[in-house]
Formats: C-alpha cells, structure tokens, sequence
C-alpha cells in the first residue's frame, strides 16, 4: 500500500520550494536524470543499458542543461563483473556521459582498491562524501568528495553520502566511513562558497536529520539511492517533499529544475518516472552491450558438464535448509582444500533458480550462482567455536539472511523454536560427535574467514596457510570440479536436519 | 629289555620332506616379498623421479611463465608508438604459446586451455583497443595541431586599412580576446579528464566561435575572419573532429584501462587455478610418496614378520629334527654302545619311523644276540648229558654260595655223591645205558632237593654234587638220607652191583659254617673224604666228614 502511495507521489511530482540564491538573471531550466542500480547490462524486462542511453539522448536532445546522476549500485554483483570489477559497467558509463556517478554499497563488491581503479578508467567524477582511507589520509584515491557541476549559468553542488554497514557488509579492511551529518554541513558550506545555486544530497542510509538539513536549506534536494521496493519491507523512510527516490528497477527519474527568474521567486521541481524500456536502445551503447554480451558469452558459455537430478539454488532453500547444490558446493570446497569440513554461507549462492534434470551446465551458471569473486580460506578452529558458527548460522534462518550454513564433512540438526545458542544440536564429523575441544580444519570462502555475514567466530580461527594471493576462486573450484565429473548429481544426505 | 611307543606312523622321510618343503615355501615368500617390494619401491622412485619431479618442476615453471604475462601485458599496454605496441604483441603472442604448450603436455585440463584460450583473444582485442587508442591519439594531436595553425592564422589577421583606428583597434582587442577565450576553453577541453567537462567547454567553445562569428561579421577582412571560424568550427565540431575526438579518447583511454585491469584479474585467476594445480599436483605427490613410505614401512613390517617366522619354523624344524632324529639317533647310538658294554638297560624310544623301525630292529637283533649268548652260558656251565650244572658252574656256584654263608653266618652242606659199582653197569649194560643211568640218578637227586637255593651239579663220570646253602649237618643227612631212600624207592636194576640188585650210591658230607668256615676246595675234599668213608663202609650210604684224628 505504501509502495503504491509513494509511487503516486512520485510519479509526477510537483514541488514549489523556496528561493535559493540564484547567480545571473536568465531564467533557466534544468534538468536531473537520475538512474542507477544496474549491474546486469542485459535486463531485457526492466530495459538497460541502451534504453537508458535512449532516453538520455531524448532528454540531452529535448534539454539543454541535462544533467545525468548515475547512483551507482551497479559494478557488482554480476557475472561479466565477477571476472571485471566492474570495468564494463564504467566503459559503458563512459559513453552514456553521466556528469557523476554515485558511490553504493555494490561498488564494494571489489574491495575499495578495485573502486579506486575503477575511477581512473571513468571519464567522469565518482563520487563518496564521507570516506576516509588512512593510506592517503584523505578520501579513498580518485573519489570526489563532492562535486560542483556548472550547466548553462547554475552550479550544483552533490554530497554522496555512503552507508555505514558497507564496511561489516562488504568487509572493507582499510576505509571507514565517517558520520555524514558534519561531512554535509562542511561540504554544503564549501559547495556554497565556491557558488553552488542548489546542494543535492545522495544517499542509501536514511538518517532522521536529513529532513533537519532539508528544512534548513543547508541541502536542497535528497536523492535515495536505493529503489523504494528494495526497501520495502524494512522501510521505515522518511517521507518528505524534497527526498526523491526510484520506485523500482528499470527506471529513471527525470527532475525538472525551474530556476527561479528574480531572488525572491520561488524554485520549482517537477519529477516524474520513466521507465527504461519505453525507451528506443541507443545503437552505440546497444552495440557496446551487445559487445559486452558477446563478450561474456565467449567468457562464460562453455559447456562444463551436465546436471544428473533437479537441483536449485533457490534463495528461500540455500537460506534455510540442506540444499543439494550448495551440498555440492561445499563438497567441491572440502576436496580443493583437503580439509575435515567446509562451510559456505547461503548467501554466497546467488542464482536464486530451479534447474531441471540434464541441464547442461555452462560456466556462466556456475558465474552465475557464484558472482562474488570469493577465494578459497583454510581455518583450524575448535569443535565450540564451529558450534558457535553453526548457531549463528541458523540465527537468521527465519528472515533467509545469507548467512545460513552449507557445510560438507559434517552434519547437524537445528531447531528455531529453541532458544538463542541452543538451536544446533547433534553435530557429527565424521560420524563422530563434534568435540568441544578437538581442533578440525575447515575449507570456507576468504569473505566468512575475515568474519563475513556476521561470522566473528571466524576471526579468531586460526588461518592455515596463506589467505592473501595464492587461493584461487571458488567459483573456478566449482567448475572445475563439474568439469572433472561431467554429468553431476548433487543430491541431499541430510547433513542439516531442521527439527521444527 | 627294550620298550617303545608305538603310534600313527609318521615317516622321517615325509617330515623331512615337508620341513624342507616350508623352509623352500618361506624362502620363497621371502624372496617374492623381498623382491617384489623393491621392483614396486624402483617403480615409485622411477615415477617420482621421471614424472613427478619433472611435473612439480614444470607446473612451478609454468606458474611462473603465465605470471610474466602480467608484466609483458603492462608493457603492451604502456606502450606509446605503433612499433612498441608491435613488438610488445608479439612478445605477448610468443609467451602465450610457451605456456599453451606447456599447459598443453603437463595438464591437458580442459578449463586451462579454455581460460588460456580467452586470454588469447582478450590479448588480441586489447591489441585492437591499443592501436584504436594509438589511431585516435595520432588524429587527435594532427587536429591539435591544425587547430594551433588555425588560431595563429587567426591571429595573424589584421585589420587592413580601416580608417577608424579607434574602431579598427576596439575590433581587434575584441577578435584577439574572443579567440583567446576560445582558445583556453579548446585547451582546457582537450586536457580535462571528465567527459561531461569536455562536453560542456566544447559547447561552450561552439557558441563563442558563433558568437565571433555575428560580431566581426562587419569587418573589413571579415570573409577570411569568417572562414577561419568556419574552418575552426569544422576541425572542432565535425563528425572526426577535435570533440569526437577528445571525448572518444576519454572512452577509449577508460575502456583500455579497464580492458587491462580486466586481463590482469583473468590472468591472475589464471595463474593461481594454475598455481593450486601445481599445489594439487604437489599435495598428490607428497601423498603418494608418503604413501609409499607408509607401503614400504608396512612392507619392511611384513618381510620381518615373514623373517621371524622363518627363523621360527627353521628353529621349530631343527628342534623336530634334534627331538625326532639327532636325540634318537643319540639314543640308538647309547643303546648300542650299552649293549657292546653288556648292559642290559631299558630305553625308551617314541615314534613310529625309520628310527623306531632301526631301534626295534636292533632290539630284536640284540635280543637273539642275548639269547643265544644265555644258550652259550648255559651249555657252558651245564652237563650236556643230564642237563645240570657242569663241574665249571659248581666251582661257580660253591664259591658264591660260601661268600655268602660267610656274610649271613649260615651254613653250607655239600653232598659228594657216586653212583656204587658203575662200571660194572657201564660193562653189562652198556654205555647208554648207562647214561640213561646218570639221568636217572639225577632226576632222583633233584626231585629230592625241593629248594630253589640248592644246587646239583655233576661232578664228573658218575660222580654228583649238591650244595645246600643255610643246611647244616643234620639236614644234610636228612637229604642224604632221602636221596639213598628214593633211590632205593626208584629200584634201578643192577644186577651186577656187588652191594645191591639196584642202582646205589654213596654220599660223602661237608659242612661249612660260622665257626669253621671251609673254601670250596677244602670243603670239596672234606666230602671227598667223607665219601671215601661211605665207600669204604660198604657202600649205599653217606657218611659226614670227620676230622682225622691227629
């Protein structure tokens, strides 16, 4: 109901807001493209890549102070970035031309480093507010603090802020995050002083003084970075005249600007949604797509095996129960390294899909279902703290966060109607009650190893081996494995038994 | 005598042969074991050393190899001339074939020759981005250039011969100035990173060309002014011109660097897939041989184990061999040697076989031996005539028997006995009959004498003697007595005996006892003497001894 009513409200808005201090006389109209959370190039139902150039160049053509505010969210996680970083997502950016690129959540999927390396190949500002990388001291290198773009006679200042839980979500090692509200109040008041006429704050966290901010004119729009239907169901939003947002994917909005004529006239901000795919492709950018496409075909269609049974990877099964895919996964893992057992979180599997028997299993699916670019880890840990993991596995199992547990070399039941700590019980290697004080070697991606999805009891494991450069990726293990066997029957062995 | 144990009958021949036969049987295992062991432990040291070794060795290098593609494709991509980027390519060409053959002969692993394969072609593509950037730079710094000429020649123009100089030079000062904004934008244009920037100067740049355009349109040299414009409008605006240009070579600049980073990640991917293979490869090497070690160990266990039950069943041979064979032979050899010494012992000797067959064969043959010698014995200290102790077994036996009088205090009677007128029986009746006679007698003496002790000999011709150990004087009598009574009794017919129509006898008596003990000879004479008596007193009688009167 809600989605519905801010879907309404957003669908062609129309705002009146008071002055702001207007340099030149000219009346003037701008205008704001606002797109972003695209990591697939090819989204035939929702439009993509060459749609969005479409309608660029309709609007560019229709406008003349266009300005294009791509928010990012977009360089992983995907199949053609688990092997790029996201270069192509910046190639294709390069030519769509947007006049600044936000920093999301996803442009971590690669490490800050990658993010980094990304800036210098795109040929327009990036940008993240409130960084801090102690390396350089200042922010992360090739990220604008802020950005002050001129188009005709305005200047418009933009503040991207970044959400605090990408550090925990995405295990940044080096970057932290600062609190956003004194990052804004300095940098509005610079963009003010080097001539800003509007301040736009982006951002994904929502923070109850944004409205304060907003209000008191030291910001004058908000864009939420994430759609409205992401945030659906934990939505606690604020709702304010100012704070623009996407309803949904496949969709721009389009925000008309009208300059105020005299100081004390008022500004006027018009939004309305567009959707993608009403838009003809961009030959260029479809071209470049279909490049890319080819591109990943050549990359990742090959044939590495078929698919003896029905199998899923569904994300109401990886997230909750003994699912025979990640079985496989996770057998594929304890063999590559050799070790008593192996642990993957759920979330780790992202295909979210029903395979039918004698599939044939190409190195995109496995891509697919493995986008993050996770590398093997070895821990030695003791049997409490594995039963430790395991409790936290099942913690969440209930709202299918990622962190539920596929494991190999061990089994064990659990019940949520148990409390707290005392949901895991009967956990067996090797047949084998599991020991409290015994020490067993455990194959995992290096993500759960650096304590990932919540898994701490990991940091204080015991790393066997080197975690740094020389694992390779699990999603290579996986097909590799599939390559070795060829016709795979993943099957269930009730190494998780759920009692409730 | 000589007694043994006689059971299931089980032949020296057979547990010879079956001894030897499992001390072959071992042998054999042993050396089966033994050498077979060491074939299988040459084979291993073979495959670690020809193929193992060398594969380790070759992964390790192929790791390597396929890690300097990294650096050869830094230098492709560094590279800032056509020749660099050639011979950076063919570098980078070269190399992916060295290890494609590498990966080729040490892992024919499918997904290898496929990465390697997209490598290849990313390599070959990045090439093209490379020389498409190299193009796009060679144009963009030809229409620079251009585009500095065509500012100079701009301005160079001057304004002629216009009369109004205050207007002439207001003119020029405005179409200098005009030119110079343009030409700071065209440069902050080309050396702006941010697309959106570039674009936007351009634009800019585009409405002050048109704007020089409208005001000097006026001017007296305004038609070269105006072409200059329109030929800077051209070089900057059109299709290949300096903004398609600069904003391309952002693209191309970006999507190169992305490219690259792309190739690192996919040959980094590669190189450490490539690297775990070789730890594989390691990991499954050092298993083996620690496999082997482990065989070997179990191995050596099992040779020593077959080692000591060798050396057992050899002991337990030896120790049936000593027990069976040498510790009987022993015993036959002691046998035999007791025998030669005329011992007469017991031995005990088990077993059903060739020795027990030896022993019983020696007994019997010892056996008949003593038999024989009794029968020897016998017919030496008897009377071939009668049957009784000869004279030899006499002296033997009166010797014995007064020795042991002598020990016991007891007495010894010997009674001399001779057959009365026996020559005449021998002269009428003949000499068998007369032997018949002497049998006679003596079966008539020796049904007198009831006791095992006493002893009846013949003494020579018709002449008899009885020796009666614990028989003192009036027993000897008694016997003599009896002796003359049942010949009487047996009445033997004599019809030419002066004394009786009978066969008689006469019996001379010795005693010898504790307090005069008498040695076979004297006691021998002393009946003798007394025997006489009883002759001399008319024959069929005994008479004892009696010393001379002195």
């Amino acid at each position: 109901m809600l989605k519905f009513l801010v879907l309404g409200l957003l669908a062609l808005n129309i705002l009146v807001l008071p002055p702001v201090r207007a340099h030149g006389s000219a009346p003037q109209e701008s205008t704001l493209i606002f797109a972003g959370n695209m990591p697939e190039i090819v989204n035939t139902e929702h439009g993509n890549y060459g749609n969005l150039a479409g309608l660029l160049q309709r609007v560019r053509q229709q406008q003349n102070h266009t300005l294009f505010v791509f928010s990012g969210g977009s360089l992983g996680p995907s199949q053609m970035s688990s092997f790029d970083y996201g270069s192509h997502i910046i190639d294709i950016l390069n030519s769509l031309e947007p006049d600044l690129m936000t920093v999301g959540k996803r442009e971590f999927s690669f490490t800050e480093d990658e993010l980094s390396l990304r800036s210098h190949e795109a040929a327009f500002p990036i940008v993240a507010s409130n960084l801090y990388d102690p390396l350089v001291k200042t922010n992360l290198e090739g990220l604008y603090d802020s950005i002050l773009i001129t188009k005709g006679q305005k200047k418009i200042g933009f503040i991207c802020i970044v959400a605090s839980d990408v550090i925990q979500e995405y295990l940044l090692p080096r970057v932290t995050v600062l609190e956003p509200r004194r990052v804004i109040e300095r940098l509005s008041t610079q963009l003010r002083q080097q001539g800003a006429d509007m301040i736009v704050l982006l951002y994904s966290e929502q923070q109850d003084y944004y409205t304060q901010l907003l209000d008191n004119s030291q910001i004058d729009l908000a864009f939420r970075t994430t759609t409205i239907s992401d945030t659906a169901n934990t939505d606690t939003a604020i709702q304010h005249p100012k704070i623009f947002a996407l309803s949904e994917h496949g969709r721009a909005l389009q925000v008309n600007i009208q300059w105020p004529q005299s100081p004390k006239a008022a500004l006027v901000v018009t939004s309305k949604e567009l959707l993608l795919r009403d838009y003809p492709q961009d030959p260029g950018v479809g071209h470049q797509v279909r490049q890319y496409s080819a591109r990943m075909g050549r990359l990742l269609n090959h044939r590495i095996g078929s698919l003896g049974i029905n199998a899923n990877t569904l994300r109401g099964s990886v997230r909750t129960e003994e699912n025979a895919f990640a079985n496989f996964i996770a057998d594929a893992i304890r063999s590559a390294t050799k070790t008593d057992i192996a642990l993957i979180n759920g979330g780790a599997i992202r295909g979210n899909k029903a395979y039918l028997a004698n599939s044939i299993i190409t190195r995109q699916i496995i891509r697919q279902e493995l986008p993050f670019r996770s590398r093997l880890a070895i821990l030695s840990l003791t049997g409490e703290q594995l039963s430790e993991a395991l409790e936290h596995s099942v913690s969440a199992a209930e709202t299918m966060e990622g962190r539920f547990a596929q494991v190999s070399g061990l089994t064990f039941s659990f019940s949520l109607s148990a409390a707290p700590g005392k949901r895991v019980t009967n956990i067996k290697i090797k047949d084998q009650a599991l020991d409290p004080s015994a020490t067993y070697t455990m194959g995992t991606s290096d993500y759960l190893a650096k304590g990932g999805d919540g898994y701490l009891v990991f940091l204080n494991a015991k790393p066997v081996g080197t975690l740094t450069s020389t694992q390779p990726l699990i999603s290579d293990i996986v097909i590799n494995t599939i390559q070795r066997q060829q016709n795979i029957n993943p099957s269930l062995d009730a190494r998780i038994v759920r009692l409730d | 005598m000589f007694s043994r144990f006689t059971g299931t009958r089980l032949s020296l021949v057979s547990v010879f042969s079956a001894s030897l036969s499992v001390v072959f049987l071992l042998f054999l295992i042993l050396s089966w074991l033994t050498f077979s062991r060491l074939l299988n432990f040459e084979s291993i040291l073979v495959n670690i050393s020809e193929q193992a070794l060398p594969k380790i060795v070759s992964s390790s290098q192929l790791y390597g190899e396929a890690a300097r593609l990294l650096e050869f494709a830094d230098l492709f991509s560094d590279s800032t001339s056509e020749v660099g980027e050639r011979r950076a390519e063919q570098k980078l060409t070269a190399q992916v074939n060295v290890i494609k053959a590498f990966s080729n002969s040490y892992f024919n692993n499918e997904f290898f020759e496929t990465q390697l394969e997209i490598i290849n072609i990313e390599l070959i593509e990045f090439s093209e981005l490379i020389k498409e950037r190299l193009t796009t730079q060679k144009k963009l710094m030809l229409r620079e250039q251009q585009s500095s000429q065509l500012f100079a020649q701009a301005f160079s123009l001057s304004n002629g011969t216009n009369e109004n100089i205050a207007k002439q030079q207001a003119e020029q000062v405005n179409w200098l100035s005009q030119l110079s904004q343009a030409m700071v934008m065209m440069n902050r244009a080309l050396i702006s990173g941010r697309l959106q920037e570039v674009r936007g100067l351009f634009s800019a740049l585009e409405e002050k060309l048109d704007a020089i355009q409208i005001t000097n349109i006026k001017s007296h040299n305004a038609e070269q002014k105006q072409q200059v414009i329109r030929d800077l409008n051209r070089l900057l605006f059109e299709a290949n011109g300096l903004e398609a240009l600069s904003v391309g070579l952002l693209r191309l600049n970006g999507r190169e660097i992305g490219r690259k980073n792309f190739l690192h990640h996919l040959i980094d991917d590669y190189t450490r897939l490539l690297e775990h293979s070789a730890k594989e490869i390691e990991a499954d090497i050092f298993a083996q041989t620690s496999a082997t070690v482990a065989a070997v160990k179990q191995q050596r266990l099992i040779i020593g184990s077959v080692i000591v039950l060798t050396l057992i069943v050899l002991f337990i041979i030896i120790m049936i061999m000593q027990r069976r064979v040498l510790t009987r032979l022993r015993q036959i050899s002691n046998m035999v040697h007791s025998k030669t010494l005329g011992k007469n012992e017991a031995v005990l000797l088990s077993g059903n076989d060739e020795i027990s067959d030896l022993a019983d064969a020696f007994t019997i043959f010892a056996n008949t031996i003593e038999i024989q010698k009794q029968k020897l014995e016998h017919m030496s200290m008897s009377d071939g005539l009668t049957g009784i102790a000869n004279r030899r077994a006499l002296d033997m036996r009166l010797l014995h028997d007064i020795e042991l009088s002598i020990r016991h205090k007891s007495d010894v009677a010997v009674l001399l006995m001779d057959i009365d007128n026996f020559k005449a029986y021998n002269d009428n009746y003949g000499h068998s009959a007369g032997d018949e006679c002497l049998k006679h007698v003596c079966q008539v003496v020796c049904q007198v004498l009831r006791r095992d002790s006493d002893f009846v000999a013949r003494y020579g011709g018709e002449e008899f003697v009885c020796i009666m150990p614990h028989t003192d004087i009036n027993g000897a009598k008694d016997i003599a007595h009896k002796i003359i009574q049942t010949l009487t009794d047996v009445n033997l017919p004599h019809q030419f005996s002066p004394t009786k129509p009978y066969v008689t006898m006469s019996i001379g008596i010795a005693v010898s006892n504790a307090k005069q003990v008498l040695m076979p000879d004297t006691i021998l004479n002393h009946a003798d003497t007394a025997l006489y008596a009883a002759k001399k007193a008319g024959k069929n009688r005994f008479e004892e001894y009696s010393a001379p009167a002195l």
